[in-house]
């Protein structure tokens, strides 16, 4: 084996520099290109003079393609962006302390526990005013609890933790999916139907004024789990090695497992359920790199996807929006058949 | 009484069942202890009250004089590194990452990997003759190999104890040799749980022979692998000499333990053995 060596000293770093260049490059062009998507007829010049003119006081564009660029689109892309990154880390996160594959930020209960909390918001508001306000808060309350119930019945012994938690995970999400079942049998229709709106996800809601809590706890969540990358990683080789290691396993997988679910709960309450991307992102990124951890990497790809997709289901039909949760799960399952096919040859 | 490493009476039993009892020993620095035993001795339990993965009922470990558990997480690590059976590896991590997890002990929040580090990881990687595959993906490593990162791994760790349970399992007999020399050539105090008697003869300082829990024999390779002792212990008969290089203990085994009614256990039908086989 004298060839193999060389090549693969080389070839890996320069694969992992040209997929960073390659995600630079998309990163500065994507606002711009997407913001240039949707109904309205707008151009990427458009998008280029209103932030001439918001950021360098310079650039002439008409007032109202400046409102729909400058209050619609690039909240929403940032938004769009912030749940992409926010759910594929804590999936990266998830799938890496829990040496589960199948996790995602759902697997714990959260979107059950979110789901019952905005259908018990929404009934108890009865569709009024108060229930835009009401719905986001209803989530992110019955996503903690659901958390809450799960972090409790996981137990400290390190050699159930994992099983226990996914089991734990498993029973919460029924529990809530049968309360949300009977809320939504006895509920008015507009309360069913707003209720299956939330659920399919969507950016349209997004401002700059709301926007700061999402962007807020995603940068800091990534921030910690960045600091924690080589107790995250060692936990890779097994609960008994990380031990040994000097890992403290049962607490870091605990507060793994709360960082992730205030990320999620964040994020639903924001937009709603979402699914897939933290499943499938992280394992994306693993088939290109294989052999490396990325987590800013996985991220950023998660960010990308997500705005993406959300071009698509603004522009896929002329006159409508698709609920973007749905394109996610349809590319996602698609794209993950693809995967195992692959993986199983 | 400088001993690197110290048990007094550790007894550890798990849901009821007593797996370890009253062992004690001493181990001098820079002395390579293997630990020997029948299949289910205890072996791998008291390898894990020694990394503190179980915490003894009875007795207590002494590291360089202090009570393990009196020690921080991170210093602990930084002290004493385990080469385990089993590495999951399902989630493609390479050679050079698993390496570098070997730095976890040192490093605090937010603290990469400097050119320091990765000058560490690469000596370590030549030191076990892995640096060709520094890049390779872990899983597609062979048995030796995986082997090998592990301890590459233990290397970076630094520590003046190495704990490996099982380093040998399924590897062909020059990676067994290869293996265990390579680990005596670190000259730090080890610790290794061997099946093979004759390598553990061979290459160890001291032996350890446990039978349910119990330590049977403890100290140089003549005085634990006796002929009576190894019949007693593992039920197989056996006649010892002197290795002809290293002037060791050498077992040579006798065989023919099938009876018409199946393999047995039983001491009596092991005598009659002896007999056929030293009449033979």
């Amino acid at each position: 084996m004298p060839i193999t060596p060389d090549n693969l000293l080389a070839a890996q770093p320069r694969r992992g520099t040209l997929c960073w260049c390659l995600l630079l490059m998309l990163l500065v062009l994507t606002p711009l290109l997407a913001a240039s998507f949707g109904a309205a007829e707008i151009g990427v010049v458009d998008v280029l003079n209103v932030l001439g003119k918001r950021w360098l006081d310079m650039g002439q564009v008409s007032g109202i393609r400046e409102q729909i660029i400058w209050e619609l689109r690039l909240p929403r892309i940032i938004l769009a962006f912030t749940a992409g990154a926010g759910l594929a880390l804590s999936g990266f996160v998830l799938q890496s302390v829990t040496r589960n594959p199948l996790a995602d930020p759902y697997l714990f209960g959260i979107s059950s526990g979110a789901s019952f909390g905005a259908v018990l918001a929404i009934t108890l508001t009865g569709g009024t005013v108060l229930a835009g306000l009401s719905l986001p808060a209803g989530a992110f309350l019955g996503a903690c609890l659901s958390v809450l119930l799960v972090l409790a019945l996981a137990g400290h012994r390190m050699t159930s933790q994992v099983e226990r938690m996914l089991l734990s995970g498993v029973a919460v999400s029924f529990m809530f999916g049968a309360l949300t079942s009977l809320l939504l049998y006895f509920s008015t229709p507009l309360a069913a139907q707003s209720m299956l709106f939330w659920t399919m996800g969507s950016f349209a809601q997004a401002e700059w004024h709301s926007l700061w809590l999402p962007v807020g706890v995603v940068t800091i969540a990534l921030g910690l789990v960045f600091g924690q990358k080589r107790q995250i990683l060692a936990m890779l080789s097994g609960d008994e090695t990380a031990h040994t290691l000097g890992v403290r396993v049962v607490k870091m997988r605990l507060g793994m497992l709360l960082l992730c679910s205030l990320i999620t709960a964040t994020l639903v309450a924001h937009c709603g359920g979402i699914g897939f991307v933290g499943l499938m992102v992280p394992h994306l990124v693993r088939l290109l790199l294989p052999g490396q951890q990325p987590i800013l990497l996985t991220a950023i790809v998660g960010g990308l996807f997500m705005v993406w997709v959300d071009v698509l289901a603004r522009s896929v039909l002329p006159s409508q929006e698709l609920p973007v949760g749905v394109l996610t799960s349809a590319v996602g399952s698609v794209f993950f058949l693809f995967v195992l096919r692959r993986r199983g040859q | 009484m400088n001993a690197a490493l110290r048990a007094e009476n550790l007894s550890w039993s798990a849901d009821g069942t007593q797996i370890l009892q009253d062992v004690s020993f001493a181990l001098q620095p820079g002395k390579m202890l293997g630990l020997i035993g029948p299949n289910g001795a205890g072996k791998s339990s008291l390898l894990r009250c020694l990394y503190r993965y179980h915490q003894p009922q009875a007795g207590k470990v002494l590291l360089n004089d202090k009570e393990i558990n009196s020690i921080s997480h991170k210093t602990f690590a930084q002290t004493v590194a385990v080469v385990l059976q089993d590495t999951p590896t399902e989630m493609n991590t390479n050679v050079q990452q698993i390496v570098a997890t070997g730095l976890t002990p040192y490093k605090g929040l937010f603290q990469w990997d400097n050119k320091e580090d990765n000058n560490a990881i690469h000596s370590a990687l030549c030191q076990v003759g892995l640096a060709d595959k520094a890049y390779a993906s872990f899983s597609h490593l062979s048995g030796g190999e995986k082997q090998r990162a592990l301890i590459a791994r233990a290397i970076v760790q630094r520590p003046s104890l190495l704990i490996l349970d099982e380093p040998t399992n399924h590897l062909d007999i020059r990676y067994q040799i290869q293996i265990l020399e390579l680990v005596r050539s670190l000259g730090i105090t080890v610790i290794a749980s061997i099946h093979d008697l004759n390598l553990a003869s061979a290459l160890c300082d001291e032996l350890l022979l446990l039978s349910q829990g119990r330590c049977v024999a403890f100290g140089a390779a003549e005085e634990v692998l006796t002929e009576s002792q190894i019949s007693q212990v593992f039920g197989v008969c056996c006649k010892v000499t002197p290795h002809p290089q290293l002037a060791k203990p050498l077992i040579h085994y006798y065989y023919g333990y099938h009876h018409e009614n199946g393999f047995s256990n039983d001491s009596e039908t092991n005598n009659e053995v002896v007999t056929d086989a030293n009449n033979a």
